[in-house]
């Protein structure tokens, strides 16, 4: 009877899943995080767009496997937690010094997030700032109640962790570089 | 307004009589400048919905400055603004409530719940019923606005999202993200006449003054249908990454489209369907409406937390106004003055 209820729990949201397969919850999400770096912007900006080597500064990252697929180039950031993400590089711009990417699919808790990095000069001499934001939403596409772990809250501490250990990181790994 | 009579040259001129007229034109520039409301007759306000903080930006459109600031419910998306009626209704997706403004007093006079959850919404020409579309429930819901409550239901495409009626009344148009079509909806009998495939994920939807051109914004794929409403024949326009919103002047030359992912705003020549040009405007942009009375453009943008607005000749952006955090403003957001 027990095995009779799963399969039928299983069909049940294996038939739903269709539907959703586009949807998105209603309210976007926004992470927007900055960290003032010494050291020359363009050498910040060098290793910000080095779009194949995230992770010699981003912790948690095991492994960067890039790729490029005709115009497009993608990344593969595999955690030393275990799981991963699939991005895409959406633009470099040199002059403005930053960078867009996306996240066509993976592990972390969340969904459609589209993300920059810009890197601009100051506040003092000799030092730059990077500003780093993303946009997502939560995974759980439905009304309330939302399950555990599919919530804004769940996607936002997810980004927010990347982020601050990751700006925190790099102004490590370039300031050592000096 | 009486007929200027007095702009015929006169015949037989009296002195005393001309002493009365500029005596009540200033008794009635003493007693109309005294008045409040007239203050409103040529300046058109723009509500802002502001996601990350719920509450509504209300711009002055002649100072280009916000003048209050309102709270309502969470997560504030939709927007949509009766002069007859003077109010605004905002749809709160994240507590599932309408907040009704006064937008005389511009404070929140009626909150209604709302069953699901409420992202786009219209209100008819006449402004007696206020449509609301259900993002998750795939429904739309008629409002009657004398009454405030749901009056009527209508089961449509997958997340409707934009809604839009037609100026004589007769039509409103839905945009069903998920089923990439727009429906086109009898209002007398809220019935779905048609369905019309457009792009992948359409969003926002744009009448054009006289209701001749639908504008369908269809995110997937970065482009807007433009929709004849008399053949249903359309044609495709290719614009920035992600598009969300559009609006068309009111003299159906010129289209603006919000492009979200590319930071700008898309120009486009009615008349030969081109790109015009690319303006940068703030983060993410969202909403755009025109406002009646200068032809500006006003766009929310969600990530820089404010408004841009371009001038519609010279295609600049002539001023950007710090609003709330996550500015959205989905939805018709111009109050006209008349």
């Amino acid at each position: 009877m027990k095995k009779i209820l799963a399969l039928l729990a299983l069909s049940l949201s294996i038939s739903l899943l269709p539907n959703l397969a586009s949807a998105h919850g209603p309210s976007p999400q926004k992470i927007e995080k900055t960290v003032t770096i010494k050291a020359d912007p363009a050498k910040v900006w060098a290793t910000v767009k080095d779009f194949g080597t995230a992770h010699q500064w981003l912790p948690g990252v095991a492994s960067t496997k890039l790729e490029k697929v005709g115009e497009d180039t993608f990344r593969t950031l595999t955690f030393k937690s275990g799981g991963n993400v699939y991005e895409k590089l959406r633009s470099i711009d040199n002059d403005s010094m930053r960078m867009k990417y996306e996240i066509v699919s993976g592990t972390l808790p969340l969904t459609d997030f589209n993300g920059s990095m810009t890197v601009t000069k100051g506040p003092g001499a000799g030092e730059a700032t990077v500003t780093w934001v993303g946009r997502f939403y939560r995974l759980y596409k439905l009304n309330p109640p939302i399950p555990e772990g599919q919530d804004d809250a769940t996607a936002v501490k997810a980004i927010t962790d990347i982020f601050d250990a990751g700006l925190a990181n790099l102004k490590k790994v370039v300031e050592a570089a000096k | 307004m009486a007929k200027p009579m007095n702009m015929q040259p006169i015949k037989n001129f009296n002195p005393m009589a001309s002493r009365l007229v500029l005596l009540c034109g200033i008794l009635c520039c003493v007693v109309f400048s005294a008045m409040p409301i007239l203050a409103r007759d040529t300046t058109a306000y723009a509500y802002i919905t502001n996601q990350g903080e719920d509450t509504v930006s209300v711009i002055d459109t002649a100072k280009n400055s916000v003048i209050q600031t309102i709270a309502v419910g969470k997560g504030p998306v939709g927007i949509a603004v009766s002069t007859a009626l003077q109010r605004a209704y905002i749809t709160n997706v994240e507590s599932q409530e309408i907040s009704i403004i006064n937008t005389q007093s511009n404070g929140v006079i009626q909150t209604l719940k709302i069953n699901g959850a409420p992202v786009g919404l219209a209100l008819s020409a006449d402004s007696n019923t206020l449509y609301v579309a259900d993002w998750f429930a795939n429904k739309v819901l008629a409002i009657n606005t004398q009454q405030a409550r749901v009056v009527r239901e209508l089961n449509v495409g997958d997340a409707p999202a934009g809604l839009v009626v037609s100026p004589d009344n007769k039509w409103l148009y839905i945009a069903n993200r998920d089923s990439d079509d727009i429906a086109i909806v009898d209002t007398a009998t809220l019935s779905i006449k048609k369905r019309v495939k457009v792009g992948s994920h359409p969003f926002g939807l744009s009448l054009s003054g006289s209701g001749k051109w639908l504008l369908s914004v269809n995110v997937r794929d970065d482009s807007v249908s433009l929709i004849n409403t008399k053949t249903y024949s359309q044609q495709t326009i290719k614009v920035g990454y992600h598009p969300y919103c559009a609006a068309i002047t009111a003299d159906e030359k010129i289209l603006f489209v919000s492009n979200t992912q590319d930071d700008s705003v898309s120009v486009i020549d009615l008349a030969t369907n081109k790109i015009l040009k690319t303006i940068a405007v703030g983060s993410t942009p969202e909403g755009i409406s025109i406002d009646p009375m200068t032809q500006r453009a006003y766009v929310a943008n969600w990530g820089s937390n404010n408004v841009s607005v371009i001038d519609s000749k010279s295609l600049l952006v002539i001023a950007t106004i710090k609003t709330g955090e996550k500015s959205r403003a989905f939805g018709q957001f111009i109050l006209s003055p008349r």
